[in-house]
């Protein structure tokens, strides 16, 4: 199945032989009654929908606002939820917790059977063990929609659990999901698993049931990188669903700290996705840029990450994208506390706002030089996947992979070549050190490397020990009060 | 450099369902650094392949690495199997994030985990310095047992 996987949309057919066999093997049953599930979604639908939502803001230009959050009981849940509903999150998420993700449904029901209200076993919501009906009642007890979030190669009967219980977005793709997620996976494997959701959503979305779903790309990897590069995911990841006949995406644009860079990265995800979506004819598909707080090591001091999530809101406003996912000032500690997450919604909502009014001030030469760095590059990436392909991003992507054309840093796969490393200039922006075989024009090195000579004067002795130090770049302050002094130069 | 692991065997990966790769990825390095043989088994790794690699290879240590909030459930099995497989004298740390609340008071879950039978265990944000240090010390302190 995996060996001739192409965009092609999937068969009425092909998709539902793939129902049959995945119910029984791995949850031994047959399928959801389907017909069942699109009525109560629709009905349910008319209370809202995240597609709505997003296309609300972006009309209105008052970002969303949310947050990811998730705990194993169904008591547990309602309280995290009610509590971000009331800081004020535009829709709400149910983060699935990993066990579920891996597919051990058995282990995750025996450790929700051991977590409480107050204590979680589980560093999420057990969405399958929980069940239809549950989740159902957890959803409509609140007015707003719900997007459920996980990531894993296999998500298929989460997502059919997550539309059938009346979630209205969903999160991921193949290449987060085999390329940030997986260590054996072949890009081929994930990307007809993920086509299988896709086309699920299409036949929600034909219901009547806009469906929406995040396209992450190489947007979360945990380390800085290189922004057009993350855009190259991004947009493959949204040409694959788009083609499977989901008609809202979300396009994740991670903010780094550098305020240029991480608006014109917003700015070009946009750009791309209308680019690359017109030429495949996709054009009837809406997009929403999905600014997404820094998503690496985080400051561990509450004040320092207030600092963070204040430079990600700052970029993210002047962009005015219409969304923003935001991280909270736990992050950089554990699982949040619910009050350090309803209070980082409410300084994200704040600075949005306020920032927003002034972002025509805000654009400047050097978002434009950002701009044309990142568009040049993604592009060239882009067309060489595709050509690859003939034409076939799916194929060109699983080609890629394997020449080197298609390669990204800090990757678990086995099947990725590795060679990619980033990092960041002196002002903090996302360079190549070493750009392996990823086709990026002359122009675009030269800016780089003119870029990389305020850092270095001789740019080719940075080295791995820098990429190294810049992983925690953003935990910059190092004034340690406990001592009163700077703990490192 | 002072401290020196040269022929020490370390295996290392992330645990169960875990899918952080960075903190491995630095540990791995730092350790090769310090002159260790490391045997990088990544992510996602199940209990049983850290035994078998650790039987097959000989190692002196197994750096067990946790960061998504499951520690608690896939580490309770490892030194049991490690003793079941007759490689009981291999050291077993633990690191990551191993709590899953930003609430969690660190000397307990410290307590949890060395109850566990790990030789230590880690808060996260531990340098990679500092583990090694603990190697080095750990490993002299094994070889004058044994020697006295
Ligand atoms: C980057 C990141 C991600 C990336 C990971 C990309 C990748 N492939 O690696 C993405 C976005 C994919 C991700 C996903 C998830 N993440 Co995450 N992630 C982080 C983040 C922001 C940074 C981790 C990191 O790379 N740190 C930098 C490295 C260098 O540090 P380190 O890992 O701590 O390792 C160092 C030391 O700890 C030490 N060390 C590590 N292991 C060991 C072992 C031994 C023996 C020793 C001696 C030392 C040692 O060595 C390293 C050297 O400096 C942290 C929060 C933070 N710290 O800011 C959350 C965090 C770890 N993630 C968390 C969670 C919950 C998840 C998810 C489960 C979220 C979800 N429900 O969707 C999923 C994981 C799903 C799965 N199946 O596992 C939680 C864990 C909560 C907890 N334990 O209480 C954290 C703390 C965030 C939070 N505040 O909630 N994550």
């Amino acid at each position: 199945m995996a060996d001739n996987v192409t965009n092609e949309r999937l068969t009425d057919d092909a998709f539902h032989a793939q129902r049959e066999t995945i119910f029984r093997e791995q949850l031994g049953r047959a399928p959801y009654d389907l017909d069942e599930a699109l009525a109560f979604s629709l009905e349910n639908a008319k209370r809202g929908t995240v597609a709505a939502v997003l296309q609300k803001a972006k009309a209105t230009g008052v970002a969303a606002v949310v947050p990811r959050a998730g705990v194993a009981s169904w008591e547990g849940q309602r309280a995290l939820m009610q509590m971000l509903d009331e800081a004020g999150a535009a829709y709400l998420p149910i983060t699935i917790d990993s066990l579920t993700r891996e597919l051990q449904f058995a282990e995750a029901e025996r450790r929700l059977a051991s977590s409480t209200t107050e204590v979680s076993a589980l560093n999420g919501y057990p969405i399958v063990a929980h069940g239809i009906e549950a989740n159902r009642r957890l959803i409509q007890s609140f007015d707003k929609p719900v997007i459920v979030r996980a990531n894993a190669v296999d998500l298929r009967i989460t997502a059919e659990t997550g539309l059938a219980s009346g979630g209205t977005a969903f999160v991921s793709g193949p290449m987060y999901a085999t390329l940030e997620y997986s260590k054996n996976t072949p890009l081929s494997e994930g990307i007809s698993k993920w086509q299988y959701i896709f086309r699920l959503m299409g036949i929600y979305s034909e219901a009547g049931v806009p469906m929406a779903d995040d396209a992450v790309g190489f947007s979360q990897s945990g380390t800085c990188s290189v922004p057009a590069l993350m855009h190259v995911g991004v947009i493959l990841d949204a040409l694959i669903m788009a083609s499977q006949g989901v008609k809202h995406i979300m396009l994740y644009s991670m903010l780094q700290g550098n305020i240029a860079q991480d608006v014109a990265s917003c700015l070009a995800v946009e750009q791309l996705a209308t680019e690359y979506l017109h030429k495949l004819g996709l054009d009837d598909v809406s997009t929403y840029v999905a600014s997404s707080d820094w998503n690496g090591a985080f400051p561990e001091r509450r004040p320092d990450a207030y600092g963070l999530i204040a430079a990600n809101v700052f970029a993210a406003a002047i962009a005015r994208a219409p969304l923003n996912y935001v991280k909270t000032i736990d992050e950089g500690i554990g699982v949040p506390t619910a009050e350090s997450n309803a209070d980082s919604i409410r300084v994200t909502r704040y600075l949005m706002n306020l920032i927003g009014r002034q972002a025509h001030a805000w654009r400047t030469p050097e978002i434009e030089f950002e701009l044309h760095l990142n568009l040049i590059q993604a592009r060239a990436i882009l067309d060489a996947i595709i050509d690859l392909g003939d034409g076939d991003p799916v194929v060109g992507s699983i080609k890629g992979i394997g020449t080197g054309i298609l390669d990204i840093p800090f990757s678990p796969n086995i099947h990725v070549k590795g060679n990619v490393l980033p990092i960041r200039d002196a002002s903090g922006a996302v360079r190549f050190l070493d750009h392996g075989a990823l086709p990026i024009p002359a122009e675009a090195l030269e800016m780089e490397r003119e870029r990389l000579s305020h850092r270095s004067a001789d740019p080719s002795a940075l080295g791995y020990q820098d990429v190294v130090d810049d992983l925690q770049f953003l935990e910059l302050d190092t004034f340690d009060p406990a001592t009163g002094t700077e703990v490192k130069a | 450099m002072t401290e020196s692991l040269q022929g020490a065997r370390v295996v290392i990966g992330s645990i169960g369902d875990d899918i952080h790769v960075v903190g491995i990825t630095i540990l791995g390095h730092a350790l090769r650094n310090a002159g260790a043989e490391v045997i990088q088994l990544g992510i996602q790794t199940p209990v049983e392949e850290f035994v078998a690699t650790a039987v097959a290879e000989d190692a002196d240590a197994v750096f067990v690495s946790s960061s998504n909030g499951h520690a608690a459930i896939f580490c309770d099995g490892v030194r049991g199997l490690m003793a079941a497989a007759g490689a009981d004298d291999v050291l077993l740390y633990v690191g990551g994030n191993l709590a899953n609340t930003a609430a969690a008071d660190w000397s307990e879950v410290e307590a949890r985990f060395l109850a566990m039978g790990f030789d230590r265990a880690y808060p996260s944000r531990t340098q990679p310095a500092q583990a090694i240090s603990d190697l080095v010390a750990d490993l002299a302190q094994r070889r004058s047992a044994s020697n006295g």
